[in-house]
């Protein structure tokens, strides 16, 4: 049975085991945490070259591209172990955080002042509370868009929609012809925020947001036609478009197995990766019949913090990678290798694929991601793919309004 | 009895009483002080009283958690049993060739990780069952399950019985093998057939193992975690959010801290009074057979 | 032909059934984690036997993963965990299972015990804290849990066993001189090798596995055990699926060698010391 030879192994394996205690533990270095995967590669590449340029200083930064990052996120500010530099989506979460106390204020700083004011402004209003200080660093913007393969536009003679019926006829056209128009992924639930964001900030007033919250507005007011008009996107999107993840979208985008796909510009450097000689093309979502009145989703994609509190040397180190992150040949290098508008001041977008965007930033038609305002506990993700499924648009109104105040309460 | 020194004993029970507390029993009632409190999980707090317990109670969310937990529990319970009873009547016979290699085979799931089944499922629901559902026709399995409300659940179940069966399976063959064979042979000369043999000598030998079974099951799955984060991460929307997965996300997001712990001390006392009721009832008929 | 009609042909076709269930998703990652993407995509390129076995992926998935990093720290918490809980539970229930007639044995055994009923959930938010406050979110920090953790089932498992060892063991013992310590040591503790071996099996098995915990105490050190490993990855392996399985395969395969060399110890060991 249990004999002594079996001991000794047991005994033995830990005897082996000793010497590597603490084999998991880490030399003093910088942690860069960020949120996106898409950039892991490109961020490697400028750590790697920030290294090698300030050698004399001897800053080790290694990146950790952490999945599920809002919560993990979260859950080290709540065992006082934030990363030295945190590059997060600019949502809800990173309000939290900067409501938090715990991060440093970059207030008359040196690097704050590289940044569009607008972009910093827009970020402020994130935080409930400390709304009046700079707590992150904007670092790229992005675009919430619809990615097509342009070969197959061609063929089919299709032109760019400007107007939501345009967009539908487009997408009846591209059926009619055997090929499917959209490939939705709504396995990976937040992708479904990605039209939703489209619609909703096209028809909810600015200023949303706040009215939301002081109980002058509800969801059902403004929210019904972007309800609607997901069900008809629903019908385009494939024989499973909840089976599917998001990186399986961006391939079968890649391969042509659809025509569209109704993913932000943060998409486009993982569908090149996975076929680099498809040409694929972006265009704002259409979703009123006035193409003049049509606004384009654009967020902060990135934004960059370090927790208050640090000694003082990591602190200069880590303000160190800031502000290498955010000069300007760097910051060009990061939005080219990702696709994103800038948040630094005096370098522009130039890739000729980002052209039909350019006359939104051009005339200031953008808007804010309206799902950043959404208290994250909410699951306003799952609530619409849950919507999606039972097609009652009413029952899903009244949901999020009930979900949203009972969140508020807590 | 010689009479011994106590002091012995209390130095060999003493360093893991004081380990025990510190580690389990400190952090359990940390956790129901904050369950009255507004903590957010850092900076200030107050003390709210009952609020986070009455607002649990009117939070659908909560409570779809709770539904799907043991509509999810009950189901794994009652299959994990009947795969792993199934499979140890199966082998239990000596008229099986290769009895030892289905035993290995059988018995395998129980060392593997349910996190990374939990991943190979998922390829699998994603990109073969549909494939294979579409070759023979069958429109139900032509698309992944994890990816609609009312299915994705039965995908978490798959695996679950998947893993857990072959434990089941080795603690109800130890309870068929320690029946003696002269029992059956009764039966037989009293013209009994196999279900008769079964239902009547079989089962009710082999009670305390069901009970065992039954508890353990029944525990482990209300506790759900490891295959629900690699299947589908508690979606589509929220279908399959159990509720320690709701406590994980939710106490560790978004400043939910002392609600996620009165959740938290709610689960507890709903598994403690499960578990007993379930151990009490299944005791009692252990007797009466 | 007699010995072919021996066997029950209805009930070994349904094991065989069953076989092939255990088995398909085996097979499935193996062939998986032995393709190039580029053979994936249709049903018959995913599960035929590879004609080129990409045995490299095997190379760059631990490459990708710092999967050598993440066994040594597995290797390293298992045995560890195991070793501790064995010496250090096996006192306690010696203690508590030579004192029945004493009341404060009774309540420590209940206090234990009904720890069994409190799920995990009820204490990670607080313990994830109170580790990195204590500057424990480490690798011995997981172990101490872990030891402090298995206490009550293998105390429970210790009381149990202990109930065939008579007293009167211990008191030949004694009478000869021998310290408590001494006759636990010599005598009692070898005699337990059963119970032994349910807890050694019980605990390999779930520190191995164990993802939740590892999840919070060292997820902010970025330090990886082989199953944390495979979550703080996906991100990598959602793009490719054969370094994905490979890696899903790595993390699987010491525990079927463990138990394919030591399966009649598992399996005894399960079931003769689990039911006392």
């Amino acid at each position: 049975m249990f004999d002594t030879k079996v001991m000794s192994v047991v005994a033995g394996l830990f005897l082996i085991a000793m010497p590597l205690f603490g084999a998991g533990e880490r030399e003093a270095e910088l942690e860069f945490f960020q949120h996106k995967m898409e950039a892991e590669d490109t961020f490697d590449e400028l750590l790697e070259e920030f290294m090698e340029e300030y050698e004399e200083l001897g800053i080790q930064v290694e990146q950790n591209q952490a999945p599920e990052a809002d919560t993990q996120i979260m859950s080290r500010l709540a065992s006082d172990r934030l990363p030295e530099i945190i590059s997060i989506n600019a949502d809800a979460t990173y309000g939290e955080l900067a409501d938090s106390g715990e991060l440093k204020a970059w207030d008359g700083t040196e690097i704050a002042e590289r940044i569009h004011e607008a972009h910093i402004e827009m970020t402020q209003m994130l935080a409930e509370e400390r709304t009046d200080r700079i707590y992150g660093i904007p670092y790229a913007a992005n675009a919430n868009t619809v990615l097509y393969n342009v070969d197959m536009f061609e063929e089919l003679g299709l032109d760019i929609p400007t107007t939501w019926s345009e967009f539908i006829e487009v997408a009846e056209t591209i059926e009619d012809a055997g090929e499917q128009p959209f490939f939705h992924t709504f396995a990976d639930e937040w992708t479904v925020m990605v039209p939703w964001n489209s619609l909703a900030a096209n028809y909810e007033p600015a200023d949303f947001p706040q009215l939301r919250r002081e109980g002058e507005a509800t969801f059902s007011e403004y929210y019904e036609e972007p309800a609607e008009k997901m069900l008809t996107l629903l019908e385009y999107g494939g024989d499973d478009p909840f089976g599917y993840s998001y990186s399986d979208g961006n391939h079968a985008l890649a391969r042509g197995d659809t025509a569209m796909l109704i993913q932000g510009v943060w998409a486009i450097s993982d569908v090149e990766a996975a076929d680099p000689d498809h040409d694929i093309g972006v265009f704002a979502m259409p979703v009123r019949e006035n193409p003049e009145e049509n606004l384009l989703v654009s967020g902060v994609d990135s934004i960059i913090s370090i927790p208050e509190g640090l000694d003082e040397e990591t602190e200069e180190a880590a303000v160190q990678v800031v502000e290498y992150l955010t000069r300007q040949d760097v910051a060009h290098q990061y939005i080219h290798g990702e696709g994103m508008f800038p948040t630094v001041k005096g370098i522009d977008q130039e890739d000729p694929m980002m052209e039909e965007l350019q006359p939104y930033f051009a005339e200031g038609r953008l808007t804010h991601f309206p799902d950043h305002y959404y208290p994250p506990d909410m699951g306003f993700a799952g609530m619409v793919v849950e919507f999606l499924q039972h097609g009652d648009v009413d029952q899903f109104l009244q949901d999020i309004d009930d979900t949203y105040d009972l969140v508020r309460e807590r | 009895m010689i009479l011994r020194s106590r002091a012995p004993y209390l130095v060999m029970v003493l360093p893991m009483l004081v380990l025990f507390f510190v580690f389990h029993t400190y952090p359990l009632l940390q956790g129901l002080y904050y369950s009255f409190t507004d903590f957010a999980g850092w900076g200030d707090y107050e003390w709210v009283g009952l609020r986070n317990y009455r607002n649990v109670f009117r939070d659908p969310r909560i409570f779809d958690a709770y539904q799907f937990t043991f509509l999810f529990a009950i189901t794994s319970m009652i299959l994990v049993n009947a795969v792993g009873l199934g499979a140890a009547v199966g082998l239990n016979s000596n008229r099986v060739p290769a009895r030892p290699v289905f035993k290995t085979i059988y018995f395998i799931p129980y060392v593997l990780s349910l996190l990374v089944i939990g991943y190979i499922f998922s390829y699998f629901f994603a990109h073969i069952l549909p494939r294979l559902g579409v070759m023979l026709g069958i429109p139900n399995l032509s698309h992944n399950i994890l990816g609609r409300p009312d299915t994705a659940w039965i995908g978490v179940v798959v695996v679950s019985v998947w893993q857990m069966s072959a434990f089941a399976m080795i603690i109800y063959l130890a309870g068929l093998q320690s029946i003696p064979k002269e029992l059956y042979e009764t039966c037989e000369i009293d013209g009994g057939t196999e279900a008769q043999k079964f239902l009547h000598v079989t089962f009710p030998l082999i009670a305390p193992y069901f009970t065992i079974n039954m508890v353990v099951a029944l525990k482990n799955s209300l506790m759900v975690f490891d295959q629900i984060m690699s299947l589908t991460g508690g979606g589509p929307g929220r279908s399959t959010e159990s509720v320690s997965i709701l406590i994980y996300r939710g106490g560790f997001q978004a400043g939910n801290f002392a609600y996620q712990s009165a959740n938290a001390f709610i689960l507890f006392i709903v598994i403690a009074v499960v578990s007993v009721v379930q151990m009490k009832r299944l005791q009692k008929r252990e007797v009466q057979l | 032909m007699k010995a072919l009609r021996r066997y029950d042909w209805l009930r070994t076709v349904l094991l065989l059934v069953g076989a092939v269930v255990f088995v398909f998703p085996l097979y499935m990652t193996v062939m998986i984690a032995l393709k190039t993407p580029a053979d994936m995509t249709t049903l018959s390129g995913i599960l035929s036997i590879p004609s080129d076995p990409q045995w490299g992926n095997f190379v760059e998935a631990a490459r990708v993963a710092d999967l050598l990093t993440a066994f040594r720290v597995s290797v390293t918490v298992t045995s560890s965990s195991v070793v501790l809980t064995v010496l250090t539970s096996s006192m306690v229930g010696y203690a508590i299972g030579r004192n029945p007639k004493s009341r404060l044995y009774r309540i420590l055994f209940l206090y234990f015990v009904s720890a069994m009923f409190v799920p995990f959930a009820v204490i990670m938010l607080p313990i994830a804290r109170q580790m990195a406050f204590l500057d424990l979110d480490t690798v011995p920090g997981l172990i101490i849990l872990y030891t402090a953790y298995g206490v009550p089932l293998s105390v429970f498992l210790y009381v149990g066993g202990l109930k065939s060892v008579p007293v009167d063991f211990d008191e030949a013992a004694w009478i000869d001189g021998a310290s408590v310590f001494y006759s636990f040591r010599k005598l009692i503790f070898p005699l337990l090798k059963p119970v032994h071996a349910t807890v050694v099996i019980h605990t390999a098995v779930w520190t191995w596995n164990d993802f939740l915990l590892p999840l919070i105490i060292l997820g902010a050190r970025r330090i990886n055990t082989l199953a944390l490993a495979q979550h703080s990855f996906e991100g990598q392996f959602t793009t490719d699926y054969n370094l994905g399985f490979a890696s899903y395969l790595i993390a699987l395969l010491p525990m079927i060698v463990i138990f394919l060399a030591a399966q009649k110890l598992v399996v005894s060991g399960l079931t003769g010391g689990g039911l006392k």
